[in-house]
């Protein structure tokens, strides 16, 4: 079992990077990796692990997944595992925006609703349980919409904000719109860091859709884009034990650790997606100005807008 | 071993990745085949196989075959609760015993609506739809149409989120229900 | 992200401000108790919890999760009114379809009621006692107190996971979500017995019964042995129980006078409020497959001659769901004995001619399916039983 020195006490310092490729040459034994349930890399590793077996891949008691050093080394799921981790590690992870073919910067300015972020920011216990933290979020939120409109505000287009609707059904419709959101964006992102993941008939093809529903969107606010911000942080506590690597594994966070997020761009008149970027590199604590800043300026970098 | 029913990525294990399925006449399993009308990407784990396009948490289309008795029907999750196979059950029966594993496995607010019979093939067969979330609060629909041959429950599971998705595809699933063909002696 | 979203888990953040105290006799620790009308200073972090508990409150409310049934809805609001006039305006309550006993109150005054409760609670006496333990943690600000004492958060979400793992049928994702709007905290014992306490003056000082506040932990303890290790009881893993708690009540019950004009238990008014909802509280309750505990409330449900007709119509199911060893010949003849109420559930009818169609008894089966219909026009599964009555008029197997 790796165990690395506790990460720096106050939330936000997430375990390194830097740390586990040192431990690459070295002779460690596991290495442990953690993913929510159910979620869609769980399902990957869970697959993987019933057709390996115990070869390579082992269950842990938290629920994750343990591969051993030589496994690493020696079998396809291992080396790729690592080339995922190098790519990661080097910064230069599979493609992290997606644009839509023929989608270009706008000549005149246009529209964009900002929709209401996405967010959820975590505390990892010592039990590998993942809570989200209300208080956290809400900071986190704060502070992330405030820095994107001034960010945006550089970018000559109209910036429309979202209005909650008065109507409980409207509303309704409305957040499942931004779920539907969140379920295609996370796709989108697995399948660019993991290209074995992709499904033949997604290969090479970027029309992923949120679908007409989206035009509610357009008569509510008039805008002629929805600017749509996905956001799962979760930071290790004191106490916690064992190293989670996952994320850096697999080059994305939707687990335990690291940062997770991603935005899309969506045309409101046939909801179909022009845009999408993922985070790839951490930023420490969104709660605070500075990596609320920087986390925005990547995620809306080379926005076409 | 246990059924997968996400479509998302197997590392490399030479153990099952997607494969690609052209319109045509193919087999799904000794019972049956069907004609789809589009390409679907497929995951094959023997009693399962799984369709999708965009991703099972998209939509999907699962065919579930050769159920013996004692077998969990959906195998979705570890949980014993999850209720086997009896080749006496009634349609109802198995509508609630499909219903209780979608909950079991984090499904919301499963419904089953209009359960009626349904040609499955050359068989007599059963149909019904499906709504409910998933654990986000996604809505999702559902069709499954079922029949039981020589004791054994064979079933195709479409499901996909209520905005865009289930629709998109709806028609491709009419297509493919009308087209299956039994096998002789099967 | 497949976790069900906690959006309001308090996780304790500093100083709670008090608006002075007001001297209340039959509280102990007034210096510390909510005051009606309270609200955290504006900039305290306190408040910021509130503002995501009440954004809790709205998903809440949009979950479709809740029993919108007005009538139980109000006499909810009615029986913490009479128990607590003073927090009665703060309080709003919520009746949640989890069919787990729970109620829960959070600190920003949302107050679930989960429907589970009802199907176990005998009468509006055992209600109140449940829903004044409930008012105390709250008056106390017990779940404050765990907060600030929590170091690791661990405690705090393994109710969660006790609940997930139990696969409470469907309500796994969102129990976690909507219990996040209360306090899924473990309460301390001492928490316990103020809240024990507590919860039994006001039932008192209300006019019930105190001799049912025992019966409530009595009831949920047997409960309790009635399942495997691995079905957790939700509450007891926020509401540690023990068995001295239940002998204190009952001594404080014996030493309490009884006024000249009685105590009451309100039987008649709990069961005219939950009769209609039972059915589905049956169905949902079924539907965890925990027989032996199910077995124990249709007992006592038959005891006290609760809804017979419905009752009767679930042991059947029961069996029937179960389908063990003996249990398809008990269930037929559970579900004719169900029938021979004036007011069975049409349903009955539908399982009955079931089990005579599967055992080659077809003639019999069709004028019960065709009562079944009429009885419910707008069934799910109309269609299929029509097929049914025409296949075996026509004599096909």
């Amino acid at each position: 079992m790796v165990t690395r020195g506790e990460p720096k006490d106050s939330v936000g310092q997430d375990t390194t990077l830097q740390d586990y490729s040192n431990d690459l040459q070295g002779d460690r034994q596991t290495v442990q990796m953690l993913a929510p349930k159910h979620s869609v890399i769980e399902q990957a590793l869970e697959v993987n692990y019933h057709c390996m077996g115990n070869a390579g891949l082992a269950r842990t008691q938290e629920g994750g997944f343990r591969m051993s050093a030589r496994y690493r080394f020696t079998h396809p799921a291992g080396i790729l595992a690592l080339c995922l981790l190098a790519f990661a590690l080097a910064g230069c992870a599979p493609t992290q925006v997606r644009q839509k073919e023929g989608h270009h910067e706008a000549q005149e300015s246009v529209s964009v609703l900002l929709m209401p972020i996405d967010i959820e920011l975590s505390a990892l216990t010592a039990g590998g349980i993942k809570e989200v933290r209300a208080d956290w979020t809400e900071t986190a939120k704060g502070l992330i919409s405030d820095t994107l409109r001034k960010q945006l505000a550089n970018h000559d287009d109209k910036l429309i904000e979202y209005v909650e609707p008065k109507d409980l059904e409207e509303l309704q419709q409305h957040a499942q719109i931004i779920k539907l959101h969140g379920v295609v964006g996370q796709t989108i992102m697995v399948y660019s860091v993991l290209p074995a993941a992709v499904p033949p008939t997604k290969k090479d093809v970027f029309d992923w859709s949120l679908g007409e529903e989206v035009t509610r969107l357009r008569d509510a606010s008039g805008a002629d884009y929805g600017l749509f911000i996905y956001i799962r942080d979760s930071y290790a506590t004191a106490g916690r034990k064992a190293l989670i690597v996952t994320s850096a594994l697999l080059g994305v966070n939707m687990m335990a650790g690291t940062q997770a997020g991603f935005a899309t761009l969506v045309d409101l008149r046939d909801g179909s997606v022009v845009w999408f970027n993922r985070i790839a590199n951490q930023s420490g604590d969104l709660r605070t100005e500075g990596p609320a800043y920087s986390t925005v300026e990547e995620l809306i970098e080379d926005i076409p807008l | 071993m246990k059924r997968i029913w996400a479509g998302l990525l197997l590392l490399l294990s030479g153990c099952s990745t997607y494969t690609l399925v052209d319109p045509g006449q193919v087999a799904v399993c000794d019972l049956y085949s069907v004609k789809p009308g589009i390409q679907w990407s497929e995951i094959n784990k023997g009693d399962v196989r799984l369709w999708t396009v965009n991703g099972a948490e998209l939509e999907s289309i699962r065919f579930i075959s050769g159920i013996h008795e004692g077998v969990p029907i959906m195998d979705i999750t570890n949980e014993k609760q999850e209720t086997s196979f009896r080749p006496d059950m009634s349609e109802s029966e198995l509508v609630d015993a499909i219903v209780d594993a979608f909950s079991l496995s984090g499904a919301q607010r499963v419904q089953a609506k209009n359960l009626r019979p349904t040609p499955f093939g050359s068989m007599d067969g059963f149909r019904f739809e499906l709504e409910f979330m998933n654990e986000d609060g996604l809505k999702k629909n559902g069709a499954v149409i079922g029949t039981i041959v020589d004791e054994s429950l064979y079933l195709i599971i479409y499901t996909g989120a209520s905005i865009h998705y289930f629709p998109k595809y709806a028609q491709e699933f009419e297509t493919i229900v009308n087209s299956i063909r039994i096998k002789k002696g099967g | 992200m497949r976790r069900a979203r906690l959006q309001a888990l308090a996780i304790l953040v500093a100083g709670v401000t008090l608006f002075g105290c007001q001297s209340n006799p039959s509280r102990p620790d007034e210096s510390s108790t909510v005051q009606p009308g309270y609200q955290p200073a504006l900039n305290s972090d306190e408040a910021g919890l509130w503002l995501v508990m009440d954004k809790s409150e709205k998903e809440l409310k949009t979950s479709g999760s809740l029993i919108t049934d007005a009538r139980a809805n109000a006499y909810l609001q009615e029986v913490i009114c009479l128990l607590d006039s003073d927090i009665c305006t703060d309080v709003r309550v919520y009746l949640v379809r989890i069919p787990h006993f729970n109620a829960s109150m959070a600190p920003n005054g949302v107050m679930q009621v989960w429907s589970g409760l009802l199907l176990r609670a005998e009468n509006e006496a055992q209600l109140a006692y449940i829903l004044g333990h409930e008012i105390a943690h709250y008056r106390y600000q017990h779940s404050l107190q765990m907060f600030r004492q929590t170091k690791t958060t661990a405690n705090i979400l393994a109710p969660f996971q006790i609940v997930t793992q139990a696969g409470g049928i469907g309500y796994a994702g969102s129990l976690a979500q909507v219990a996040a709007v209360g306090t899924l905290l473990k309460f301390s014992r001492d928490h316990e017995r103020e809240a024990d306490d507590g919860g039994f003056d006001m039932l008192v000082a209300a006019g019930y019964d105190p001799h049912e506040a025992a019966k409530v932990w009595e009831g949920l303890l047997k409960e309790k042995d009635a399942l495997d290790e691995d079905q957790p009881m939700l509450f007891f893993s926020t509401h540690p129980p023990s068995a001295e708690r239940v002998d204190t009540l009952k001594q404080r019950a014996q030493a309490t006078p009884e006024p000249e004009s009685g105590w009451r238990t309100g039987t008649e008014k709990y069961n005219e409020i939950v009769d209609p909802l039972r059915f589905g509280l049956w169905r949902d309750e079924l539907r965890l497959r925990r027989f032996d505990a199910t077995q124990l409330l249709l007992d006592r449900a038959m005891d006290a001659g609760r809804s017979v007709p419905e009752t009767k119509f679930f042991q059947a199911e029961l069996y029937s769901t179960r389908a063990e060893d003996d249990d398809r010949a008990k269930a037929e003849s559970a579900y004719r004995d169900c029938l021979k109420q004036a007011d069975a559930p049409s349903e009955a009818y539908r399982e009955l001619a079931m089990i005579y169609m599967k055992s080659g008894r077809e003639q019999q089966a069709v004028p019960l399916f065709e009562t079944y219909l009429e009885r419910q026009p707008d069934a799910f599964d109309q269609s299929m039983v029509k097929a049914y009555i025409q296949r075996i008029n026509s004599g096909e197997k």
